[in-house]
């Protein structure tokens, strides 16, 4: 029996002593915590306050200089090009401004990150048309990203984030271009991925979504970080 | 199966001025590349035409023998004939000697004389073709001081002097053809480096994005070496097209020059398949250069 199976959480995610910046300039040092599996996690601060370089760092875009970083029980210092792609596999990314290949259709966005891992192109339509019928744009599939709204970009975003069925899901600012309404149609969706077993961790700065949810959070500031844990019988 | 054919490539190279000037760029050194190697074939066949048609050759002149009112005496030149005839028979390595006829040596002379000359008529020496086994050893200086044994009025022709010159020169034409083409070459895998690499420069969020997916290099260096491929493919087809007929018009040049040494730069079955198959040759190697080049520069640069 698993430690998991025993309802021991493992430590999904462990930094120890880390430290990151850009040009030798500390943006966030001496970071210690630990982010459990199937938890759910804000990183929270100002802007500039290093949400965006914390997270680069946890999905493995960028190594630390300093200290220890586990990802899926691997130390990343000591991993290599292709053991880092086959982690980055199993994480899902939702970018602020989508990042989506503009030239490319719906369908071909959506099914990036199956063709990467080498699935069968009948599973991948398989899979992609489902996706699509959930989240109400099966209509749009063969139309090119460049075409689509602000809304719709972000729902292929975040359907290209979870196609894989990933272990983490990371979302920068999610609900930083959306109107309220939209926002909380998207933030049920994450909290639904948890609760299928999903790690979540959301950056933003706005403190009306962390007030709204109540659970763990990564506080940034001053080049450091604190996580307050979910506020108990809520 | 269709479908993933004709998908796009999620890295927009091919909507890039840089993919249609690599176009332009291969069909050009593809055309150069063909031109070359049909000239490094065609030497090379005819220098090897000369080793086998003119060196198994030997050529025994014997001058007509004259009486004393300086007339051809044609019974003793018949007889010093028959005797070269048998010394070279026995020759060990000789495979065939035979005496030119009265035509043929008219044929021959006619550029010189034109072909209202009696030669009969004339002092012109006996021909004899004497025919060489393939790979004979034969001693040119013994076979002088027989002759001179039979008759002073023999002599013996090995061809060997002038045409060494010649193969030496055909010899130093296949360098300058080789080295043309390995120059091509490297020249085409330059322009394949320094392209995938512009590329890459500009198509960096994409590429950045398919890392952070989980693409492995070898998934976005695939996508470069099938483009690079694709045009290394219809690039080299479009430099066949150019290079046949000129090809063509440049051996029908050398033809009509009506020159023996220049019969045999021809371009055997053989040769033609070989160049036929350069656009498969320039596929595989535009696709390996493209594909190492992706390869090498995104491990410095990510």
């Amino acid at each position: 029996m698993t430690d998991t199976a025993k309802g021991i959480q493992q430590p999904i995610i462990e930094l120890q002593n880390v430290s990151i910046g850009y040009d030798d300039e500390d943006v966030l040092s001496n970071l210690y915590f630990s982010l459990l599996q199937g938890s759910f996690t804000f990183v929270s601060g100002k802007s500039g306050a290093g949400k965006t370089t914390l997270l680069n760092m946890l999905y493995l875009i960028k190594k630390p200089y300093k200290g220890t970083l586990t990802v899926f029980g691997q130390n990343i210092n000591f991993s290599n090009r292709h053991n880092l792609s086959l982690l980055r596999q199993r994480i899902g990314v939702v970018f602020q401004d989508f990042r989506l290949l503009e030239h490319l259709s719906v369908y071909d966005n959506i099914a990036l990150p199956l063709r990467v891992r080498g699935m069968s192109e009948k599973e991948i339509y398989r899979r992609v048309v489902e996706l699509l019928k959930w989240i109400e744009m099966y209509k749009s599939i063969y139309r090119p990203c460049n075409t689509l709204s602000g809304g719709e970009k972000q729902r292929v975003a975040i359907a290209r984030a979870v196609i894989n069925r990933p272990d983490i899901l990371f979302a920068d600012e999610p609900t930083g271009s959306i109107d309220p309404e939209m926002a909380d149609k998207l933030m049920r969706l994450f909290v639904e991925l948890n609760k299928v077993g999903t790690t979540v961790v959301i950056a933003t700065h706005s403190t009306q979504l962390t007030a709204n949810y109540n659970y763990q959070r990564i506080d940034l500031s001053n080049g450091s970080a604190k996580l307050y844990p979910a506020l108990k019988h809520v | 199966m269709i479908r993933e054919l004709s998908r796009k490539n999620e890295i927009p190279m091919e909507d890039e001025e840089t993919s249609t000037f690599m176009y332009v760029l291969t069909s050009i050194y593809m055309y150069l590349f063909v031109i070359v190697l049909a000239m490094f074939m065609a030497i090379n066949s005819m220098a090897n035409n000369w080793e086998k048609d003119i060196l198994g050759a030997i050529t025994v002149q014997i001058t007509p023998v004259e009486d004393e009112n300086r007339h051809i005496d044609k019974d003793k030149t018949q007889d010093e004939v028959n005797k070269v005839l048998q010394f070279m028979e026995n020759i060990s390595g000789v495979k065939q000697v035979s005496v030119l006829d009265t035509a043929t040596i008219e044929k021959l002379m006619t550029p010189w004389l034109g072909n209202k000359v009696d030669i009969t008529t004339l002092p012109i020496p006996q021909l004899l073709d004497v025919q060489v086994t393939d790979n004979a050893e034969i001693n040119y200086d013994e076979i002088t001081r027989g002759l001179h044994k039979i008759t002073s009025n023999a002599s013996i022709d090995n061809h060997r002097l002038w045409l060494n010159k010649l193969i030496k020169f055909a010899n130093s034409l296949k360098t300058l053809a080789l080295s043309v083409l390995l120059m091509v070459a490297i020249i085409g895998s330059f322009s394949i480096y320094y392209s995938a690499r512009t590329s890459l420069g500009i198509n960096i969020a994409s590429i950045e994005i398919l890392h952070i997916i989980g693409a492995q290099d070898e998934y976005i260096a695939k996508q470069y070496a099938k483009l690079y491929g694709k045009i290394g493919f219809f690039a080299g087809i479009i430099g066949l097209m150019i290079a046949i007929p000129c090809i063509m018009l440049i051996g029908r040049y050398g033809m009509s020059t009506g020159s023996g040494l220049l019969n045999g730069a021809q371009l055997s079955t053989y040769s033609w398949i070989i160049l036929m198959s350069a656009p498969l040759f320039s596929l595989l190697y535009a696709r390996i250069t493209a594909y190492y080049t992706v390869m090498k520069s995104l491990e410095k640069m990510c």
